[in-house]
C-alpha cells in the first residue's frame, strides 16, 4: 500500500519537477510544435481544397501524391479512392471531409503515422533525466533513505508516462478542434471517434518508447548521455536492419527491437490486429522496465 | 549566493511569450494594413485595382469582409502582443499582476483572435500551419495551465 | 543513552572502485544510541562507509546489518534511516519547503502535521525564513543546514551526517551540534567530521578510520588514551626558559606557545591522573609567576588521530612548534570552500565548542 502511495508521489513530483524546471515545458513546446507542424503538411492540401472549388486540381495533385504515398505503404486498400480521385467525385467539398474522416482515414491516419515515426524520437526527451538528473546530482540520496528503488523507478516512469500522454493528448485535442473548427463535417462525433482512436494508438505507442528512456536514464549516470543514448538507440536501430538485411535477411528482424516493426499495425482497420499490437507495446515497455529495475536495483548510486 | 531563484520553467515559459508576442504582432499589424487598404478599396475600386490586385485582398473582398471587423481583429491582435510583451517581464519579475493576469489575459485574447479570425476570415486566410495551430489551438490551454496550477504559488500576490 | 542492541552492526566489510581498495575488511559494531564520530583523512573511506550503510553503494564483501539486521536499502529501513550527504543538492526550480514536504509524504505524513514538522525542523536549523525561497539562493552553508534538517525529519533511528558543520557560521555551527547532541539521546547518529576539536565536545565515541581500515574505535576516552591537551591564555609571554621548564615537568609531555597562548599535552595516565597532572602544571605556572587567565580543553582526538592515522611523526615533535595554520588544516579546507559565499562564513569550532574554564 505504502509502495503504491509513494509510486504515485514520485510520478507527480516527477511532473511538477520537470514542468518547473523547464524541461517539461520545452518538452511539451517542442513535441506539439513538432507534431502540428506535421500534420500542418497533411493539412495544408486539404485546406486548400476548402479555399475554392477552383484551385482544387492543382492542389488537389498534392492530396493525391499523399494518397499514393499511403497506398504504397499499404498498397490494394485504396483503389476506390483512386477511383473516386480519377472520376473527381471528390470535388464535392463535404465529401471530403466525409470521406477523410468517416470513411478512410487515410490522410489522418498518415498524419498519425507521422507523429509516429517522429515521437519515438522525441519522446526520450520527456524522460531521459528521470532516474540520471538525480544520480548526476546525488539528489537522490535524499530520496532512497525514504523511498526503495523500485517505487522511484516506477513513480519516476508513471510520471514521464503521464507526461507524454498528456502531450500526445494536447496535440491530437489541438488537431481535432482544428479540423472541427476549419473542415466543414456532418458532425463532431466521428471526429472525436477518430480523435479516440488514434489518440489510443499513439498512447500504445508511447509506452516502450517511454520506457526505452527510462531505461537509458538509468544505465547513463549522465542526462545527456542518456538521451543521446536512447534516440540514438531509436535511431539506429531501424537503420542497421534495413542496412544489413540486404546482406542477410534475417537481420532485418533487428527492427523489433523497437516498436519499429510492428508500429502501424495499430492503424489497421481490423480491431483485434490494434489490441494485439498495442499489447506488443506494452510488452515492449514491460521487458524495458525490468531491465531498467534491475539495473537500477543493483546500481551504485 | 544564485542570483534568483525563479523557476526555469518560468524563464522558458517568458521566453515562449515573447515568441509568440512578435507571431501575434506581425499578423495584428498585417490585418491592420490589409484593412485600410480593403477599405480604401471599397470606398475606391477602380483607383485601386491596379494597385492592391493580390490574393489576400481578392479574398477578402471575395468573402465580403467588413474591413472594421478585421481592423479590429489588427488591433486585438496587437494588443495580445503588447499583453505577452507585458508578461515577459510579469513572469522573469515573479511579478502577481503582469505576470499572472498578463498571461492570463493574453491566453484569453489569444484564443479569441483565433476563434474571431475563424468566424471573420476567409478560411485560406486563417488556416494554420505549423505554429500558427500551435498559437491557435495549443499554446493558450497550456499557458493558463502553467500559470494557475504549476506555477500558482510562484506568481501569487507579495 | 538507551541500551538498543546492534543497531549497526559491519562484519568484514570491504569495497573497491576498480582496483582502488576503498573500504578494507572494517568491522564495527554500535549497540547504544548516542552520537558517534567517524574521522579519518581524506580519501580514507568516510563517505564510503556512509554510503554502503545507508544503501547508496551496494555491498561487495562482507556484510552490514542496520537497525537489528536488516540489510541496507532494504524496505524495512524505509523512514528509519536517515542521510544528510556530503554532496547531494536539492531541486533547484522547488520551493524548500515542498522539497521537505514531499520527503515527509514519502514517510506517509502529509497535511498540516507534515507542515508543522518541515517548519519545526527549518527552524531547529535557522531556515525558518527561507521556506519559500527555492534551493537555489541557498548558499552552501544553508544547503548543509537544509541538509540537516531533512534529515531530522521524522523520527529516525540511525542518523548518518557527512560533515554537517562544514561550512556553517559559528551560530548556526552551535545551533546544528545542540541538534545533534539531541538527537543522540533517541537515535545513533553518526557524524563525520574533520573538526575534531568540534567533534570531541559532541561524540561518545569515536572510529578512525584511515586508508579504507578503521584502525581505532570506541569510547573516546579509550581511544584518546591518557594523552590530555590544555589550552591556556596567560597574563604574559613566558621565555624560552620557563617554557623548558614546564616541558621538564614529569606529567607534561609536549608544548608550545604562540604569544601568551600556551597549548599543553599532558599524561593522565599516571597515579591521580588528570588531576594530578593539571595540578602539577599549574603549580609550575604559579611559580613561574604565569598564572593562567583561561584554562580549557583541548584537541585531544587530534592528537590521537594524528598517532592514529601515522601523521603524529610530523606534527607531534613538533607540537613544540607547530602553527595555528597546521593545526587548522581542515578548517582553511572548509574555508577555501566557501570563500566565494558572502554571507556564510567558516570559523574554526573552537571559538564555541570548548567550554572555558
Amino acid at each position: 500500500m505504502m509502495g503504491r502511495w509513494q509510486i504515485l508521489l514520485h510520478a507527480r513530483n516527477f511532473l511538477s519537477q520537470s514542468l518547473r524546471s523547464g524541461s517539461g515545458v520545452a518538452f511539451i513546446v517542442l513535441t506539439v510544435t513538432v507534431g502540428l507542424g506535421c500534420a500542418s503538411l497533411v493539412f495544408f492540401p486539404i485546406e486548400s481544397e476548402l479555399v475554392t472549388a477552383k484551385e482544387f486540381k492543382e492542389n488537389a495533385a498534392q492530396g493525391v501524391g499523399t494518397f499514393l504515398a499511403v497506398a504504397t505503404l499499404q498498397p490494394g486498400k485504396f483503389s476506390t479512392l483512386s477511383e473516386q480521385i480519377e472520376s473527381e467525385e471528390l470535388v464535392e467539398l463535404a465529401m471530403w471531409g466525409r470521406y477523410l474522416v468517416l470513411d478512410h482515414p487515410v490522410l489522418l491516419s498518415l498524419t498519425v503515422m507521422l507523429l509516429g515515426l517522429l515521437l519515438p524520437v522525441l519522446l526520450p526527451l520527456g524522460s531521459f533525466a528521470c532516474i540520471a538528473g538525480d544520480v548526476q546530482h546525488h539528489s537522490i540520496r535524499y530520496l532512497l533513505p525514504r523511498t526503495t528503488r523500485t517505487s522511484l523507478l516506477l513513480g519516476r516512469l508513471l510520471g514521464a508516462l503521464i507526461l507524454s500522454w498528456t502531450v500526445i493528448t494536447c496535440l491530437q485535442g489541438a488537431v481535432v478542434m482544428y479540423l472541427g473548427i476549419v473542415l466543414p463535417l456532418d458532425g463532431w462525433g466521428a471526429l472525436i471517434t477518430w480523435g479516440f482512436q488514434t489518440l489510443g494508438a499513439l498512447v500504445a505507442l508511447t509506452v516502450p518508447y517511454v520506457a526505452l528512456g527510462v531505461l537509458c536514464s538509468t544505465i547513463f549516470r549522465s542526462p545527456m548521455v542518456a538521451l543521446m543514448g536512447s534516440v540514438g538507440f531509436t535511431l539506429t536501430v531501424p537503420l542497421i536492419a534495413f542496412s544489413s538485411r540486404e546482406a542477410w535477411e534475417p537481420l532485418g528482424n533487428l527492427l523489433y527491437l523497437l516498436p519499429w516493426g510492428y508500429a502501424h499495425h495499430l492503424l489497421s482497420p481490423d480491431g483485434t490486429v490494434v489490441v494485439k499490437t498495442a499489447l506488443y507495446c506494452l510488452g515492449h515497455g514491460l521487458i524495458f522496465t525490468v531491465i531498467a529495475l534491475l539495473r537500477l536495483r543493483r546500481a551504485d548510486l | 549566493m544564485a542570483i534568483s531563484d525563479r523557476p526555469g520553467g518560468l524563464t522558458a515559459l517568458a521566453a515562449l511569450n515573447g515568441f509568440f508576442a512578435i507571431s501575434c504582432g506581425f499578423p495584428g499589424l498585417q490585418r491592420i494594413l490589409s484593412s485600410s487598404r480593403l477599405h480604401a478599396h471599397l470606398q475606391d475600386p477602380e483607383a485601386t485595382a491596379d494597385r492592391w490586385s493580390n490574393r489576400d485582398l481578392e479574398s477578402l473582398i471575395a468573402a465580403d469582409v467588413d474591413p472594421q471587423q478585421m481592423e479590429l481583429l489588427g488591433i486585438l491582435g496587437l494588443v495580445v502582443a503588447l499583453l505577452l510583451a507585458v508578461s515577459v517581464w510579469g513572469l522573469l519579475k515573479r511579478n502577481h499582476w503582469a505576470g499572472k493576469w498578463g498571461s492570463t489575459l493574453a491566453a484569453v485574447g489569444m484564443a479569441s483572435i483565433s476563434w474571431l479570425a475563424v468566424e471573420v476570415l476567409p478560411t485560406d486566410l486563417v488556416r494554420g500551419v505549423g505554429m500558427n495551430l500551435v498559437r491557435q489551438m495549443f499554446y493558450p490551454l497550456f499557458l493558463l495551465i502553467m500559470i494557475h496550477g504549476i506555477f500558482r504559488k510562484d506568481l501569487r500576490l507579495r | 543513552m538507551i541500551d538498543s542492541p546492534s543497531l549497526l552492526k559491519i562484519e568484514q566489510l570491504s569495497h573497491r572502485f576498480g582496483d582502488k581498495v576503498a573500504i578494507d575488511h572494517v568491522d564495527w559494531k554500535l549497540d547504544q544510541c548516542g552520537v558517534v564520530g567517524l574521522v579519518g583523512p581524506n580519501g580514507a573511506g568516510k563517505t564510503t562507509l556512509f554510503s554502503l550503510i545507508a544503501g547508496f553503494l551496494r555491498v561487495q564483501g562482507g556484510s552490514i546489518e542496520v537497525l537489528g539486521g536488516a540489510a541496507p536499502g532494504s524496505r524495512s529501513l524505509v523512514s528509519r534511516v536517515a542521510v544528510m550527504p556530503q554532496d547531494a543538492i536539492f531541486a533547484r526550480d522547488v520551493s524548500i519547503v515542498d522539497q521537505m514536504l514531499f520527503l515527509r509524504a514519502l514517510d506517509g505524513v502529509t497535511g498540516t502535521i507534515a507542515r508543522q514538522e518541515v517548519v519545526a525542523a527549518l527552524e531547529s536549523v535557522g531556515l525558518a525564513d527561507q521556506l519559500d525561497r527555492g534551493a537555489a539562493v541557498l548558499s552552501h552553508g544553508m544547503g548543509k543546514r537544509l541538509g540537516v534538517a531533512q534529515a531530522i525529519l521524522g523520527s529516525p533511528e540511525l542518523i548518518l551526517l557527512d560533515e554537517p558543520t562544514a561550512g556553517l557560521d559559528p551560530a548556526n555551527a552551535l545551533q546544528v551540534r545542540e541538534l545533534i547532541r539531541s538527537l543522540g539521546k533517541d537515535a545513533l547518529v553518526i557524524v563525520s567530521s574533520h573538526n575534531l576539536l568540534e567533534l570531541q565536545d559532541l561524540i561518545d565515541e569515536v572510529a578512525v578510520i584511515v586508508a579504507g581500515k578503521m584502525v581505532a574505535s570506541g569510547p573516546i576516552d579509550e581511544v584518546t588514551g591518557s594523552a590530555r591537551r590544555f589550552e591556556l591564555r596567560l597574563g604574559r609571554v613566558i621565555s624560552p626558559g620557563e617554557l623548558q621548564q614546564i616541558l621538564d615537568e614529569e606529567l607534561v609531555r609536549g608544548v608550545s606557545q604562540d604569544g601568551t597562548q600556551l597549548t599543553v599535552d599532558l599524561d593522565a595516565s599516571a597515579d591521580g591522573g588528570l588531576d594530578a597532572a593539571l595540578d602539577q602544571l599549574l603549580h609550575r605556572l604559579l611559580k613561574l609567576a604565569a598564572a593562567p587567565r583561561r584554562l580549557r580543553e583541548g584537541a585531544s582526538l587530534e592528537e590521537a588521530y594524528l598517532r592514529l592515522t601515522g601523521e603524529s611523526e610530523q606534527a607531534a615533535a613538533p607540537l613544540d612548534d607547530r602553527t595555528e595554520d597546521d593545526r587548522t588544516e581542515d578548517d582553511r579546507t572548509e574555508d577555501d570552500r566557501t570563500e566565494d559565499e558572502p554571507d556564510e562564513s567558516d570559523a574554526p569550532a573552537a571559538a564555541t565548542t570548548s567550554d572555558d574554564r
